[in-house]
């Protein structure tokens, strides 16, 4: 009988979750030793990562649509680089982080992993065109440089086109029942 | 929201304002709701879909944050996570097993046999299976003496800590610490607790009281610590724990000979 992986996790089948870290476990630590960290750090983020998911699903009994396997990778990559960029706000001073309990950190992770797959999903909703532009002004491209990459004859249209963009996946995103649980947050 | 506007967030979200400008848009948030709804949406989505950035929570106090964490608290959630724990404990330690073809395997054997029989080879060293020989949890005295008002958590508390359930048994521990500060066996038990669910930090935190105290048994936190650097790779810091238990004949001395040997 296959088992679901979700539901073998929730259920704290240790066999089946030493499969998982069998399949899935070598990928994350190249990530995390390729990104500034080390063994330790990619075990923690594995652990982190399987603890939330099984969160998730006993709450809301999430449905993955891609393979299991890519959707911890992700919550796994996520979970890395939100621990990357708190590190470097508390070193750097730039924002106070307020100081939560283990789990309540935990929970707010959850939320904000809620928040990227929600915009990630409907960035990839929009037009070919309509991403494209947008990825890159998201990724702080300068209006220069995006002309220059593109048809387009000037940074005033890019600009226009960027704000109509945006426009649209900002209805995608609020008009999605999920996002009425994560505005105020 | 009109262009202009979107244009001034924009350049705020990219620190192209000026002190002034600044001032003004910050103003202009606190004052102007619909502004600020807009402003703090525009931030979002600039943080989450840019690799570069994290889009964190603002409201810690939401209703969806505390019914998280109500989860994580459950009785079932902890179980897991010690399950996970385990496991990862366990695949970490353990050598994958891999299907190789005879050839292959014949192949490296032969070749692992000509090196060993040329140069002298150290073995590649296992920091979690060098903690787990040296640890000897059975050895561990217990906190329980005769008389204690707090004998009923500390029975509490070990017993858990026997089972492995250490994030529980650390409830009791915390509990009796203020009371227990001359207990040097709680200081061990609590900082092994943490050791074996990888919070190193609080974990050299109780030894380093240990250490730091009056209490005759306060040398054995050099013991723990060496072990906790073991199991958190910071081979370097255990290499000098381990040295000032030789160097000054603590506790563990001939162990911690043979240890720093073996690193």
């Amino acid at each position: 009988m296959i088992v679901n992986p979700l539901d073998a996790l929730v259920g704290g089948n240790a066999k089946s979750i030493k499969k998982i870290y069998t399949i899935s476990f070598p990928a994350v630590k190249r990530f995390v030793l390729q990104n500034k960290g080390n063994t330790q750090d990619a075990e923690d983020i594995f652990q982190k990562a399987l603890l939330q998911i099984a969160v998730r699903h006993k709450k809301e009994n999430i449905q993955i649509k891609s393979s299991f396997d890519a959707y911890l990778f992700t919550v796994c990559k996520n979970l890395w680089r939100r621990e990357l960029i708190s590190h470097k706000k508390r070193v750097t001073n730039k924002e106070e982080m307020e100081q939560v309990s283990e789990y309540v950190d935990d929970s707010c992770a959850i939320v904000e992993q809620k928040r990227q797959e929600l915009f990630v999903e409907k960035l990839n909703e929009i037009s070919g065109n309509c991403k494209n532009i947008l990825s890159m002004f998201f990724a702080k491209i300068s209006y220069a440089e995006i002309v220059a990459s593109t048809d387009y004859n000037s940074e005033t249209v890019v600009r226009q086109r960027v704000f109509k963009c945006k426009k649209k996946l900002t209805e995608l995103i609020k008009q999605d029942t999920r996002f009425n649980s994560l505005k105020e947050i | 929201m009109n262009l202009e506007d979107d244009i001034l967030i924009e350049r705020f979200l990219r620190d192209e304002l000026s002190k002034e400008e600044k001032r003004n848009f910050l103003q202009r948030v606190d004052v102007d709701e619909s502004f600020r709804e807009y402003y703090i949406f525009e931030k979002q989505l600039f943080e989450t879909l840019n690799n570069d950035e994290w889009s964190f929570v603002d409201a810690i106090e939401s209703k969806e944050i505390e019914q998280y964490t109500e989860v994580f608290e459950e009785e079932e959630t902890q179980q897991l996570k010690e399950i996970i724990e385990k496991v990862s404990v366990d695949y970490n330690t353990k050598k994958p097993n891999k299907v190789i073809p005879l050839i292959a395997t014949l192949a490296a054997i032969a070749a692992i046999l000509v090196i060993t029989f040329t140069v002298f080879l150290k073995s590649p060293i296992d920091n979690n299976k060098l903690y787990a020989e040296n640890i000897a949890l059975n050895e561990l005295t217990s906190s329980l003496t005769r008389g204690n008002e707090n004998s009923d958590d500390l029975l509490e508390a070990e017993v858990l800590f026997k089972k492995g359930k250490y994030q529980e048994c650390l409830t009791f521990f915390n509990k009796v610490r203020i009371k227990e500060k001359n207990n040097s066996s709680v200081y061990i038990y609590e900082a092994i607790a943490y050791i074996e669910l990888k919070r190193y930090k609080e974990g050299e935190v109780t030894l380093d009281k240990l250490i730091n105290s009056d209490l005759i048994d306060a040398e054995k936190g050099y013991w723990y610590k060496s072990l906790l650097y073991l199991k958190s790779d910071q081979i370097e810091k255990a290499k000098k724990s381990l040295k000032t238990i030789i160097d000054n004949s603590y506790f563990k001395k001939e162990k911690a000979k043979g240890l720093l040997g073996e690193l």
